[in-house]
């Protein structure tokens, strides 16, 4: 695995800041009167999803985030760790073998654990976001942004070093958050006191790493939630069957098309598969592809040179095309059909 | 959907910030006297004006320095704006200074007018028009940033306080913030700037 492209001995500048969520959309989920009872529309795409402000910190939060940082990178690692508990004599051998193991390319189709090293280029559209906020200059300063607590539903960390390489970090504000519903009290003198002021809790790690050329992902999960991945992929079906269609000729998208749009599910394999026959493919073999769909209970119709799903079967379509469908047909009794919700090239 | 812009902080080092940049006019206001006021009680207030905002603004700095707290200026056009220089001296401190101080109601009416031009300074953003980052060899430059489809990225101008002549569009600068939208690249704090890791 390619390391950070980022030296840590080296750093020159560092900053801190949060990420809210935008005015209307905390009021709408707040219950609060849309105007003219209509409902709004979330900008995604090449739109922002949060406002971002940055936030002065001491030097002393700054060194906090930084090991935050170093023990994020190391988690990462750990997460291919299969030689059992990781403790402190085998974690430099666990660390180490993590890195020979290179991590696996994100895709919104697959279903990750909570803690997986996986990386998606940062040129890639489902990293389009986290691409804005890496590269902004001049994010705004905002003394008052945490105050704002109720809104905020990212932190986030970015630092050069000398050689103007940067290095975003980025985490869910979850304890961050919760931190401030918590009842807390404080010894002060010789009496415990509830604290009344906002106590914010920085985590562990965080959720991933970017660099200029690719994000490393710890947590698939969160990076999906921080970024709203889910509905920028909703919006980006027609884009991707336009991008599916050029690939795949001979294959009418309209149904498919028709039922992205409507189900998120479906919309991320879509998302998949455009990021898998991106660039140039060879046509598919429609005769294969049909006797594969048969084999594996997914009712398509070979129509004057073009295969289109029957009504009902459009997701199992989608299925076999990101390679999610298989049949075990070896033994005796029928073939045995199964749905891969994780995959691995072997 | 646009950003709202957030409200410039360090409201109180912004406004000593300003009052430094009215050292010149209390020094001379010294140097001239003042027939109402005791001498030394004069002389005690102008020392006063000069020594106590410059020593917020030399905190300031030092506290930018010590706290490494820069930021990052990405040239996209620049303003040159020597000419403040010329407007800060000719239309705040020789009037400022002609003032007739002789009765106190000219004395009042001129600390009422110096208060209107501090407030206009400070809400203006106008801090950083010293004089004595002019005699120290500072120039002030008004930078731009890149036109950018970023919607995240800053849309608003930054002052940068350096001793470079030239700044050329493309430049990429990193420099310690003496505000949010002030910034100054000097060689004061390079002997204390040092990496995090260190």
């Amino acid at each position: 695995m390619p390391p950070l492209t980022f030296d840590f001995d080296r750093i020159r500048h560092f900053e801190f800041g949060v990420g809210l969520k935008l005015d209307e959309e905390h009021e709408d989920k707040n219950g609060k009167k849309k105007p003219n009872g209509k409902k709004r529309k979330v900008n995604y795409g090449e739109k922002k999803t949060l406002d971002f402000y940055r936030v002065k910190v001491d030097e002393e939060v700054k060194a906090e985030l930084l090991n935050m940082v170093m023990t994020t990178w190391d988690n990462m690692q750990l997460s291919k760790w299969t030689g059992g508990k990781v403790t402190k004599t085998n974690r430099k051998t666990a660390v180490e073998a993590g890195e020979m193991e290179p991590p696996r390319r994100y895709q919104p189709s697959e279903k990750y654990s909570s803690s997986e090293h996986v990386y998606i280029p940062l040129d890639a559209i489902q990293a389009v976001h986290l691409k804005q906020l890496h590269e902004a200059d001049g994010i705004p300063i905002d003394k008052g942004a945490l105050k704002k607590h109720a809104r905020i539903s990212v932190y986030f960390v970015r630092m050069e070093d000398q050689d103007t390489n940067r290095l975003t970090a980025v985490r869910r504000a979850t304890r961050f958050k919760g931190i401030l519903k918590a009842r807390l009290i404080q010894l002060i003198s010789e009496s415990m006191e509830i604290v009344c002021e906002p106590v914010f809790q920085l985590d562990q790690d965080f959720d991933l790493l970017a660099d200029a050329s690719r994000a490393h992902i710890l947590r698939p999960q969160a990076f999906a939630l921080a970024f709203k991945l889910q509905e920028f992929i909703m919006r980006a079906v027609p884009k991707n069957i336009k991008i599916i269609e050029k690939a795949m000729p001979p294959i009418d998208f309209e149904p498919i098309r028709a039922y992205a749009v409507e189900h998120p599910r479906a919309a991320g394999f879509v998302s998949s598969i455009a990021a898998q026959v991106a660039g140039p493919q060879p046509p598919p073999d429609l005769t294969a592809l049909k006797a594969f769909c048969e084999v594996n209970g997914v009712k398509v119709n070979l129509v004057e040179e073009s295969i289109i799903p029957e009504k009902g079967h459009e997701l199992g379509f989608l299925e076999v095309l990101d390679d999610r469908r298989y049949a075990v047909t070896w033994p005796p009794g029928g073939a045995r059909r199964y749905r891969a919700t994780g995959r691995e090239r072997v | 959907m646009h950003q709202q812009l957030p409200a410039e902080g360090m409201k109180t080092a912004r406004l000593f910030m300003v009052m430094s940049s009215f050292s010149p006019l209390f020094i001379l206001w010294a140097i001239r006297g003042n027939g109402l006021i005791p001498e030394h009680c004069f002389i005690g207030f102008c020392a006063f004006m000069v020594i106590l905002p410059n020593l917020v603004l030399w905190l300031r700095y030092c506290a930018a320095c010590k706290e490494k707290d820069t930021g990052v200026i990405n040239v996209g056009r620049v303003e040159d704006h020597r000419d403040h220089l010329l407007v800060y001296l000719f239309a705040m401190l020789l009037p400022f200074y002609t003032a007739d101080l002789t009765s106190l109601r000219e004395l009042l009416a001129a600390l009422a007018a110096l208060g209107f031009v501090v407030y206009l300074f400070w809400h203006l953003n106008l801090h950083y028009m010293n004089i004595i980052f002019a005699i120290k060899g500072y120039r002030v430059f008004t930078i731009y940033p890149p036109v950018t489809d970023n919607p995240i990225a800053g849309k608003q101008s930054q002052v940068l306080i350096t001793r470079r002549v030239v700044i050329l569009p493309g430049e990429h600068i990193i420099a310690y913030s003496l505000s949010d939208n002030v910034y100054f690249e000097g060689d004061i704090c390079h002997h204390s700037h040092s990496t995090l890791t260190e």
